[in-house]
């Protein structure tokens, strides 16, 4: 299947639209499992001119679909409280937006600023971030997509990448698909740990 | 014949010739994609018609053989398709899976059987099989 990659911020305001055809509420925010590093589902706040957030959540499993105009459920029986899908620690801690990008290598790269998701698959590959590069980065002085391995590369604190990484960087989202196949698909470095 | 003609065409009730009301929208049914019956502003006795119900669809005027023809909804359900709010025309026109397929702006009925045949959006035709749901937001149409 065709990678669809988009800013996972871009999803904040995308209404979510049952099969009947009515609108039940926007996304909020993407949520991320630390454990895991992959999507766990989406916050919601109410649609309309007073667009509160609500006391239920959308687990990414139960999305029918990801569209340019709206993310689709079959209906609202999909919905969970909010707690299974954003934990309340995991809310009030460290945003992992907010983290710093470290090589193995032990280089900081920047900071991250948005996630890269890839809406094709299932559950949504995170495939990499848009970072706001340090010195460390060539071109830095606008934000660059860094590719991340296909497991396990969040983290607490710091998110931490295979300095190969490095030399995978994309200016914008056209061509990191390819970016990150090739990230993904080059030999073994010895500097990568496996987990 | 296009849905969108049906919209302000007077109901007369062919044993006496009088006007019972006018064709106010549609409710639709899926499975297959048809117009149910017909919602009428400006009437005495019910709001809805069935399509079943109808002598014929003409050209100047729907006509029904009585006033008898005239209902109200029979459940929630058929209340809540009944809804100005659901009708088809100029809505956004969306795939199951979220994607743009543009705006509705008219569909073409069997004037017979009132059969959806095809969605008319500004990018084409859609057919009305794909039809999924019809809501106050939306339209729903199968991938």
């Amino acid at each position: 299947m065709t990678a669809a990659l988009v800013h996972a911020a871009a999803l904040t305001g995308l209404p979510l639209v049952t099969l009947g055809g009515e609108r039940e509420a926007l996304i909020k925010d993407v949520v991320f499992d630390r454990g895991t590093g992959q999507v766990a589902g989406f916050t919601l706040n109410n649609p309309g001119l007073l667009s509160r957030s609500r006391k239920d959540a959308l687990p990414w499993d139960a999305v029918h679909g990801f569209g340019d105009v709206a993310l689709t459920i079959v209906d609202t029986s999909v919905l969970v409280p909010l707690e299974e899908v954003a934990p309340a620690a995991e809310r009030d801690g460290a945003d992992v937006l907010a983290g710093q990008v470290l090589t193995d290598g032990g280089t900081e790269l920047g900071t991250v600023v948005d996630v890269i998701l890839d809406l094709s698959a299932r559950p949504p590959d995170v495939v990499g971030y848009e970072i706001e590069p340090g010195p460390a980065l060539p071109g830095h002085g606008h934000r660059v997509l860094v590719p991340l391995p296909a497991t396990g590369a969040v983290s607490g604190e710091r998110l931490i990448v295979p300095a190969a990484a490095t030399e995978f960087v994309a200016d914008d989202l056209g061509v990191f698909a390819v970016t990150v196949q090739a990230f993904r698909n080059r030999p073994a470095s010895v500097t990568e740990g496996q987990n | 014949m296009r849905l969108r003609e049906t919209r302000q065409r007077e109901v007369v009730d062919t044993s006496t010739a009088a006007r019972l009301g006018r064709v106010d929208g549609a409710v639709l049914a899926l499975d297959p994609a048809r117009v149910h019956a017909l919602r009428l502003s400006r009437t005495e006795a019910g709001a809805l018609l069935s399509w079943s119900d109808l002598t014929a669809f003409g050209p100047d005027a729907v006509t029904v053989p009585g006033a008898g023809a005239l209902r109200e909804a029979v459940d929630d359900a058929e209340a809540a398709a009944a809804q100005a709010d659901r009708d088809l025309l100029d809505k956004p026109a969306v795939s199951e899976f979220g994607m743009d397929l543009g705006t509705v702006l008219d569909a073409e009925l069997d004037p017979d059987t009132g059969t959806l045949l095809a969605i008319v959006t500004d990018r084409g035709d859609i057919d009305a099989q794909r039809l999924l749901g019809v809501g106050s937001y939306a339209v729903i149409f199968r991938e």
